[in-house]
Order: C-alpha cells, then structure tokens, then sequence
C-alpha cells in the first residue's frame, strides 16, 4: 500500500516532468514521477486506509487469513465472506495480503462468475486441479542459484528475512542438486565462480557466507541478473533461479528486457521480501521467466513460504493448460498463454464473450499423462467488477506488446479506449476529481505539490536516503531564518529603562519629601 | 501637601521600587536571553572552525563538539564584507542557530548543482542585507579547494516555495534567510532568498 524508495540507476537528465525526488535519468526515463517524496518516520504515520473485502470463492473455504494485518472476518449471505481490519483503519505502510484456501476435496473444484457489461459478457474462470495421489517419477537433479538483493533498501527487517530464507534453502538442497548464490548492491559477487554440488562443505561455506552480508548501497539487479542467467539450455538438470529481493528498482523495462533475452530453459522464481516489495516488477519477472512470484511478509513466515516454494520447485503439476472454447462464440481471454501450475494453484483466466452457453474444455498434461477437464459455461454465478479484471489483463498485455516491438501510439490507443470503457486507472488516463465549490479564488495559480509517502514498515530511513537526507526539508518548507534575539533584546532594553525610570522617580520623591 | 492619591505615600513607594525590581529582573533576562542568541552563535563558530581544519586535514563529519548532532560542510567567505562562515550539515532550527545549515538532500556547496543554505537574518546571514548584485562570495569544500559564485539575483518568496530547491539548474548557491531583516517577531512565511552563480 506504498512505494518504496526505488534504486534509480543512470545519469541525470535536464529537466524534468514529476514531482519526485530523484531527477530522470538515462535509465529510467520516468523517474522524477515514480519517487514520490518519503516522510520521516519521526514525523508519524500519513494516508490512513480501512479496507473491506467481500470474498466470494466459488468454492468452499478451508481458511482465510491475512498474515500483514490482523483481521475480522464476517459472513454476507451464504456464498460470501466479508474481511475487515481489526483495528478499522491501518496507515498505508506495508502491503496487505489475503490467503484463502480452497477445502481439500478429491473432485477437482472450479468456478465459473460473470458480469454482462454493454453487450459483452465478461466471466472469471477458475479451475482447481486435485491434489496428486502420489509423486510419480523420479526427481530430477537441479541446478539452483539463489541472488541475494543485499542493497540499502533490503537494510532492516528485509535483510534478515532473506537470510533466514537462504539458510533454509540451503539445508534444502540434496547433494546431486548443484548451486550457487550470488549477493548484489552496487556490484554483482558469486559465491561460487560456478555452480558446485551442494556437498556438506560447500553448504558450510555457503551458510557462513550468507552469514555475513549486510545491506548497504544501490541495487545494480542488471549486473546479478546477467550473471545468473546465462542464456544456456540443458537437458539433464532443472535450471532454477531464486531471486529474493524487494524489487526496489525503477529500471523494470530494461531488466524484462535482460530477462526475455538471456532466460534460455531457466525458470526465474522470484521471492518478495519486506512490507511493501514492488509488486509489479516481481510478478511480471516471475510471468517472463516463466516461474512464480512469492511474497514474504513477515520473518515468522520465512520458513513456511519458502518451504512451500521449494516443494512446489520439485515439479510442476499440470503443464501446458489449454482452454477450449465453445464454437461460433467469439472469445477473448488472458493470459494467451497459461503459464505451469505448480501444486495447489489454480487455473484462473478472464474471458470477455459474446454469447454465454455451450461448455468450456480445459486439457493439460499432470504427471506425464494427459488431463482433461469440462466445464458448462451456461449458468454462471453473477460477479462484479468482472468487466474491470479483464480490462487490467488486456491492457496488461497490450503494455507488454510495446516491449516486444508493438507500436506505442496505436497501443496507446487501444489502451485508452478499454481503459475509458472499464474506468481504469493506466498509464495513459486517470481518474480527475471535480470540485463543485471550488475554493481558490479564479485568479489564483494552480500549485503543484507532492503528497509523500509513508516509509514502508521496517525500513531504515537512513540506509535508504543515507543520514545526509535524515531530515529532507525538501519536503516541507525552505529553513526558518530568524531568531527572537532583536526581540529579546528590545524588550529587554525597554524594561530595563523602565526599571531605572521607576528607580529614579521614586528617589527623587524620597529627596523631596525630606527636604520638605 | 499631600497628594490626593489612595495609597499613602510609604506603600506607593514600596509598589513602585517592587515593580523597578521586577522589570529589571525581566529585562535582564530578556536582554540576557538576546545576547546569548548572538554569543552563541559567535562561539558556535569559533568551535565549528577548529572542526574545520580537522575536515581539512582529512577527518569526515568532523563534530564541532563532542555531543553534536551536526558537522562542517562547508567555509563560505565574502571578503568585502568581512564575512568568514562555517556552513553545517543541516538546515533545521537546532543547527542553523550555530551557523548557517547546508539544506540536506541540495548538492553540498562548491559541488555541481544547487546547494541551498538556510541561515538566520539577525546573526550570520545579516550580512545579506547588505550585499549587492555582483559581489563575488568564495566556497571552500572539505577538499581544500575553493570555488567562487557571483551574487546574480535576489528575490522575496513564500517559505512554501521548494523550487529554489531544484536540482535541475545550474550550479549555484541558493542563501535563504527570513524577511523583512528588520522584523521584530520571528516565523514569518517569507523569505529572503539569493541566488550566486558559480562563476
């Protein structure tokens, strides 16, 4: 629910177009409106939030549970669970994170909602595979190189996390598997100079090397990206990348970019650490290196959430999904392409129809065996906000377009024209608020001003800004430049005379009176 | 021959020589508490030079005293007007009341780019009063080196008014002080702000 302090490589630019601290740069071309200015912890929480989440699944729930936040949770009707904070409103300095899980069934469980928006339909599938009866198959050897972000913005808690999490998977490995870590800030060091099997020896240097890094600096994730992937292709070993950091970096096109070019049959997973990682980044990374993104908020989760990670890192479950759509229905859904299913996800994907009957055939491949499942697509649950999903998923992917080659003018406007439709929030359009009493006089010039953001629960002020900015008066107003000294010293003058005039009547009388 | 007042004569004298005593207690302390502003910021300087010259002869965040919460960045002189300052870390209320503050987050002054300095009116930035457009003013950095600004501009602006903050201009050196220099109270929303170009 905030903005971290993003790493912002490059030089800068003249000029400028936002209001951020940092000035473009040749990097980031867009920096000076990505860093809103960050208020002192000192100076107390701002931007208060309440949330409230009316959660309809679609299939019976094991639990709910939020592990950023404490939570009350409430039923509305028979079908829908209602999730408030506990505490009513929370300051906006850490993410918020709802898990509900599904009750464990045999049958595979899937849900079917729709919305019918203009003429158009628009419908949320989701398919939830059954637990496997037993892994079948051998385990395939693997190769796994951990990057570790150790740069000022992982200083605090977030640091700690990622070294609890490395530990852990570290005593993980088994000794055929062969890894590596690699730490970076400013520069990109290995562990290794390649990738040895994790024998007993190499564990113990590995675990003493994690042991000892610290978080300080920028966060070159180029440089450490570069090096763990290496664009190879191998046929006899898993090639697993785990990058645990909080994705503070403004650079994103450029290192999809890096990715999509050197990812070869590598699987980048990658782990968000600290209260407000940069979601964006991390889940579209995990999207183009074809793995997962998983988030970690809290220390005492480390150990759950990587575990669950690395069981899941094991094996896909379901691989190569497909949906087969009724004839002669025009369709279009996201993702185009369904990307592995790892244990205990489901299939989820938006579709935007014309006509809503006939069945839905969902194929994949489980375990080496063909998996095939039906859904009929004629009596769906209603939902809300449907229309708005799928809109984020296309635009989505038209934005993605744009770094394979598409054209930026004719995305732009594709995007403006389903973004006006739906009412969203994008890169190209924004929500305005009209005043109807409005209070600055009409001849008065519009100020543009920078509302800050609070530093995300955990962080180090100073090891983000340095100590130099510990009191950014940027923010704010320009130094006071005064004293009450002249005022001191007047009053002071004044009462003094004051005194003497007293003193000089009252003896003068004295005299006075005694020659009288 | 006595006068028509209500109290007798010996109590009104006694009232009159009670309330001399207090104004004098009170005007000493006020007048003390003026001097101390001045004498502070005066000593404040003497000690911020010793720090100085430590920074010069390789020290980093050379601290002035042993519990300060500030250090030097900066020697700022103008010959003409016999102005010879040491510019601190810092431009909050605390550090600026030792010397002018170097305004965190600016580029540090005889550095490319704008180095904002906040600094009082009444004591160590009075002397802006006085200077005209033109007058050269010389930055030492911790490095020894010196580099020299001319004076190009002043102008009175809102305390609300961050631009002068900017970093994409050219560089120079940003002084701002309250306004009017002669006003009693301090807080005022104004400010004094001169701009010297790096020559």
């Amino acid at each position: 629910m905030t903005v971290g302090a993003r790493y912002i490589p490059g030089a800068p630019l003249a000029g400028r177009a936002g209001t951020g601290w940092s000035a473009d740069t040749t990097r980031v071309a867009d920096a000076s409106r990505i860093t809103p200015p960050v208020l002192h912890p000192s100076r107390g929480p701002i931007n208060p939030v309440s949330i409230r989440v009316e959660l309809d699944a679609g299939v019976p729930l094991a639990r709910i549970e939020s592990s950023t936040h404490r939570v009350k949770l409430g039923k509305d009707g028979p079908r829908k669970d209602v999730v408030e904070l506990d505490d009513g409103v929370t300051p906006a300095n850490r993410d918020f994170e709802l898990a509900w899980t599904p009750a464990v069934q045999a049958a595979p469980r899937a849900a079917w909602f729709a919305e019918k928006r203009g003429d158009k339909t628009y419908g949320l599938l989701m398919i939830l595979p059954p637990p496997e009866a037993g892994r079948e198959g051998k385990r395939i050897p693997r190769e796994s190189i951990y990057v570790i972000d150790t740069s000022g913005s992982m200083s605090g808690t977030s640091i700690a996390q990622a070294r609890d999490a490395l530990e852990f998977a570290i005593d993980g490995l088994s000794p055929e598997d062969r890894f590596n870590i690699i730490g970076f800030n400013s520069h990109a060091r290995p562990l290794f100079r390649e990738a040895r099997p994790a024998t007993r020896e190499n564990r113990a240097t590995a675990r003493g090397w994690v042991g000892g890094l610290s978080a300080q600096g920028g966060t070159e994730m180029a440089l450490a990206l570069d090096l763990a992937l290496n664009g190879s292709e191998s046929g006899e070993r898993v090639r697993q990348v785990v990058f645990l950091t909080d994705g503070q970096v403004g650079n994103e096109e450029e290192l999809f970019r890096l990715i999509r070019a050197k990812l070869g049959d590598s699987r980048l997973f990658t782990v968000g650490i600290g209260s407000a990682p940069n979601s964006y980044f991390m889940t579209k990374a995990a999207a183009i290196g074809r793995g997962t993104f998983t988030y970690i908020g809290k220390v005492e989760e480390v150990r759950e959430k990587m575990g669950a990670l690395f069981a899941k890192l094991e094996s896909p479950v379901l691989k190569g999904v497909r949906i087969e759509w009724p004839q002669g229905v025009s369709v279009e859904s996201w993702p185009a392409r369904i990307p592995d299913l790892y244990a205990g996800e489901p299939v989820v994907v938006t579709v935007a129809l014309d006509r809503v009957e006939g069945h839905a055939i969902v194929t994949g491949m489980r375990g080496g065996l063909p998996w095939v499942e039906t859904l009929a697509l004629g009596a769906p649950a209603q939902g809300s906000g449907l229309g708005a999903l799928w809109a984020r998923d296309k635009i989505g992917s038209l934005m993605d377009a744009i770094r394979e080659g598409a054209s930026p003018e004719e995305t732009r406007a594709k995007v403006v024209e389903v973004a006006l439709f739906h009412q969203l929030v994008t890169k190209y359009t924004s929500l305005v608020a009209v005043d109807h009493a409005p209070a600055r006089p009409a001849g008065a010039d519009l100020k543009t001003a920078a509302m800050p953001t609070n530093l995300p629960e955990g962080w180090n002020y100073e090891a983000v800004f340095g100590a130099q900015q510990a009191d950014v008066a940027i923010v704010g107003r320009l130094p006071q430049g005064a004293t009450d000294s002249e005022l001191k010293l007047l009053t002071g003058t004044i009462l003094l005379l004051l005194a003497v005039l007293l003193f000089w009547m009252t003896h003068a009388r004295r005299g006075r009176v005694a020659t009288a | 021959m006595h006068g028509a007042g209500a109290l007798p004569r010996p109590d009104r004298q006694r009232l009159a020589s009670a309330a001399a005593l207090l104004f004098l207690l009170v005007g000493v302390w006020q007048l003390g508490g003026g001097l101390t502003i001045h004498a502070k910021a005066r000593l404040a300087q003497v000690l911020v030079r010793g720090a100085w010259e430590r920074t010069l002869a390789g020290e980093s965040q050379a601290k002035p005293w042993p519990w300060a919460d500030t250090w030097p960045v900066a020697r700022l002189a103008v010959p003409g007007q016999d102005v010879d300052l040491f510019v601190l870390a810092g431009a909050n209320g605390r550090t600026i009341a030792f010397g002018p503050g170097h305004m965190f987050g600016t580029a540090l002054p005889g550095e490319e780019g704008n180095s904002v300095i906040g600094g009082h009116r009444d004591t160590h930035l009075r002397f802006l009063r006085d200077t005209k457009t033109g007058t050269v003013f010389h930055v030492q950095r911790p490095d020894g080196a010196w580099r020299s600004y001319r004076f190009e501009a002043a102008a009175v602006l809102d305390a609300e008014d961050l631009w002068v903050a900017r970093q994409d201009g050219p560089t120079r050196l940003t002084l701002v002080t309250c306004y009017p220099f002669d006003a009693l109270r301090p807080g005022g929303p104004q400010r004094y702000v001169a701009f010297a170009d790096a020559m």
